[in-house]
């Protein structure tokens, strides 16, 4: 895929802020129509990474282009884009359709598209029956689905989603994740940043972690927990009862020796390796490097 | 357009459902402006009207005639020359003059029996209200007592009848030239606009930031809407708040506490620039933090030196001459002055030109420091 049919494409991008350096020479390449999950601890870089697609910080070196365009971006590209920040960005006093008003009119929908749009986004995160209440009264779980519903509005060809589940009930969790999802299947691009792991399981078809400014790992979910995921854990209780945890490469071999050497196996439970572990791993290396 | 037009009707909305802030903004300076318009009103009320007394006659029933006025009780004279006393009278510091014209004494000395009444011209701002005419009915009465006072030492002689009128007061409109305010409220309501205008820029400031704690201004800012609509909307806003706020206050005050405009247009203008310099502040202030409690706290401290140096407490002219020099640091002396001069300063255009261009270099040095402050940090 040429460089202008590339989603993103970071190369050796660096942004320092004074002496701090939030993003070291970073490299990467996204293609379009996936759902990237972003993972990183508290200061690790995920929001700078995403200020810089967003166009929010001009990077200190390297270059980075968005959906072919090199930063920084025209009014086209970003017109291209839809963005959920990690805060809930949304004006308390007003109602939920007069926010969604202000950042339709940011994205030159005016009138009837208007007022299409922003019924479509507030069903698209069942918000329909609250439009017309003030943010300030609606619930943590409605808020976070409003905040979504601001960056859908202008069916964006990229989504950049900025830990949109933070502190929500589960519905309403399930109910930003079965958008992202949608969103995907109707060939939009999401970049998800998370700080929980699982969901990068469940929702995203690559994902990133990054460290300190550093790429840490990148690709498919399922090529970085057979890379980087560590043995699966093998558990059971022995005729004594006590729990015995077993780490193996391979967990029907592991069984069937532990069968062989005479041990009852109660409550065999075997848990392949997952993102967590990925992460873990590759965290804890990055520390010891 | 249409994209200012939602960025403005956002502010304006926000500002609407936030009872505190208009509360700070129009009922608190309102309620300073008439708790001190009445206690000043009250304090400063002279007993007796106090006028010049132009004497071209120059004889003893004149002068009889002047200190008889003087002992009425109700009127502070002060003799004068002509000149002298149009002078004061269009400088306003006295609300009358009254000239006691040639013949006076021969004709009051002849009454009734003179052809013509003896006269007097009086020369009166039309805003005195009542005073012209209480002045007019103190002079005739004191020409009568004067007369009263020739016939009890003799007879009247003479012939030929002619005026039962003993005096003829020729009044005179003066269009006054005015250094004073009418009344106190002329003083208080300039305050008012000015604790008006500072509480809106206080609030806008906290707003400002809290929209980029918020990252509201993020969402706005990675639109395709240029950065520069975005900060203008904030500063029309500013600048709209100010110009209804101020516009709410003039309304109460010509109402309700007769204060009068001597050039609406250039309260106008005044207001716009008032609004611009202060739109300009709002967006430097609110650059200045990424908390908006402690920036607001911050505006409402500058805003009170403002106030306190700009006469929004003290009036500038009851303040030392070392503390007037000082008060001219603050934007908010400039606001007072600009909005008197349209309102009982006079002013010309020339004479408003330095208030105004002040207050537009100083909106114009906020809003450079704002957008560089806020394009440093990736908000603006």
């Amino acid at each position: 895929m040429s460089d202008a049919d590339s989603l993103l494409i970071f190369h050796r991008v660096s942004k320092h802020y004074g002496s701090v350096v939030a993003l070291d020479e970073f490299s990467m390449r996204v293609e379009p129509g996936r759902i990237l999950g972003v993972l990183g601890r508290n200061g690790a870089g995920k929001s700078t990474m995403m200020g810089l697609i967003v166009g929010q910080f001009a990077p200190s070196g390297g270059t980075l282009k968005v959906l072919g365009q090199q930063a920084p971006l025209s009014a086209e590209t970003r017109r291209r884009i839809g963005f959920a920040p990690q805060r809930l960005a949304l004006y308390e006093a007003l109602t939920a359709r007069e926010n969604l008003e202000v950042f339709a009119a940011a994205y030159g929908l005016f009138g009837r598209a208007a007022r299409r749009a922003i019924e479509r986004a507030l069903d698209l995160v069942d918000l329909s029956a609250v439009a017309s209440r003030q943010v300030r009264h609606c619930s943590g779980g409605m808020r976070r689905r409003l905040n979504l519903a601001a960056a859908l509005l202008h069916d964006a060809d990229l989504i950049l989603l900025d830990e949109p589940t933070a502190g929500v009930d589960i519905q309403s969790r399930e109910k930003i994740l079965e958008v992202v999802r949608d969103s995907a299947a109707r060939g939009r691009s999401v970049i998800y940043a998370t700080h929980y792991i699982e969901e990068i399981q469940t929702v995203c078809d690559e994902a990133l972690i990054i460290e300190r400014g550093r790429r840490l790992a990148f690709g498919a979910v399922g090529e970085l927990v057979k890379a980087h995921g560590g043995n699966s854990l093998v558990r059971y209780r022995d005729a004594g009862g006590r729990w015995i945890t077993l780490k193996a490469d391979n967990p029907r071999a592991a069984i069937e020796q532990a069968i062989a050497a005479g041990q009852e196996l109660a409550h065999l439970e075997v848990r392949p390796p997952q993102m967590e572990d990925v992460f873990r791993n590759l965290v804890k290396g990055a520390a010891r490097a | 357009m249409l994209r200012l037009w939602f960025l403005v009707r956002k502010d304006l909305l926000l500002l609407k459902r936030d009872p505190s802030a208009l509360a700070m903004i129009v009922l608190i300076p309102l309620l300073l402006a008439t708790l001190f318009g009445v206690v000043n009103s009250h304090a400063g009320r002279p007993s007796a009207m106090k006028i010049y007394v132009v004497d071209k006659d120059g004889s003893a029933q004149s002068a009889t005639f002047i200190e008889r006025l003087e002992k009425s009780g109700k009127l502070k004279i002060t003799v004068a020359e002509r000149d002298t006393a149009m002078q004061g009278l269009r400088l306003a510091r006295r609300t009358a003059a009254l000239v006691i014209l040639p013949d006076f004494g021969a004709r009051l000395a002849r009454f009734p029996l003179a052809a013509n009444s003896a006269a007097v011209e009086l020369h009166v701002d039309p805003r005195s209200g009542q005073g012209a005419g209480m002045l007019i009915g103190v002079a005739i009465q004191t020409a009568l007592e004067v007369i009263e006072g020739r016939f009890a030492a003799s007879s009247a002689s003479g012939q030929g009848a002619a005026s039962l009128q003993p005096l003829e007061v020729i009044t005179r409109p003066f269009k006054v030239q005015r250094a004073l305010p009418a009344n106190a409220f002329e003083i208080t309501i300039p305050q008012a606009a000015l604790w008006s205008i500072l509480s809106a820029v206080a609030i806008m400031s906290g707003g400002l930031t809290a929209e980029r704690s918020q990252q509201t201004l993020l969402r706005l800012r990675v639109s395709p809407t240029p950065p520069a609509l975005i900060l203008g909307a904030r500063i029309l806003s500013c600048v709209v708040t100010i110009m209804i706020s101020v516009a709410v206050i003039m309304l109460v005050g010509v109402l309700c506490f007769g204060v009068t405009l001597s050039d609406p247009g250039l309260l106008l203008l005044a207001v716009i620039c008032c609004g611009f310099c202060f739109a300009g502040l709002m967006l430097a202030i609110g650059s200045m933090g990424r908390d908006p409690g402690s920036v607001t706290g911050f505006a409402w401290g500058l805003m009170v030196i403002f106030a306190l140096l700009g006469g929004g407490m003290i009036p500038q002219f009851l303040m030392p001459d070392w503390l007037k020099l000082i008060g001219g640091i603050s934007p908010g002396k400039w606001v007072v002055l600009s909005i008197e001069g349209a309102i009982w300063r006079d002013f010309t255009l020339v004479e408003a030109a330095l208030p105004l261009a002040v207050l537009i270099v100083v909106g114009a040095l906020g809003t450079a420091i704002g957008v560089h402050r806020l394009r440093r940090s990736g908000s603006g």
